[in-house]
């Protein structure tokens, strides 16, 4: 696994991730649901750490 | 400080559409989630790579502040002296700063 010599920080701007989330998405109310997630509050997931086998 | 000064912080340019999409595919293909899921972890964590990934294994950010909410940042645009004082206290100074940037970029 590769280490940086040093701290990295590698952001993915707003508006890039709006960019990518419509092109991946490929519907036609993709804006709309792109706002929808912006605006409403993380929804309950379990971490993978948490997830226990089957 | 000295500590800062030997290790420094560097921040790569933003990623390119493209390299988002590969981030999003490959955290979908890992944490088993769908698109949707990823997306707004990434949103809640100011498009951070390594805090997003960090939150979508353990739950948590690495730095140990909580995500943010709607009602933060409603409270981050609001001119309430209170209100702001709280976000200080929540998340700190710095991830304040982190946020009010990510949202304009």
């Amino acid at each position: 696994k590769f280490s940086p010599p040093c701290p990295v920080v590698v952001v993915v701007t707003s508006t890039v991730i709006r960019n990518a989330f419509t092109s991946l998405y490929k519907h036609e109310n993709a804006d709309e649901k792109f706002v929808k997630l912006q605006e409403n509050d993380w929804r309950s997931f379990v971490p993978v750490d948490l997830r226990q086998s089957p | 400080s000295q500590l800062d000064e030997d290790f420094p912080t560097f921040t790569f340019p933003p990623a390119t559409t493209e390299d988002a999409k590969y981030v999003l595919q490959s955290f979908m293909k890992e944490f088993s989630l769908d698109l949707l899921t990823v997306t707004q972890a990434f949103l809640k964590n100011n498009g951070d790579v390594e805090a997003t990934w960090n939150f979508l294994k353990t739950g948590s950010r690495p730095d140990g502040f909580p995500i943010w909410t709607r009602k933060d940042d409603l409270d981050l645009q609001s001119r309430d002296q209170i209100a702001r004082e709280e976000l200080i206290r929540k998340f700190g100074a710095a991830n304040i700063a982190l946020r009010i940037a990510f949202q304009g970029s």
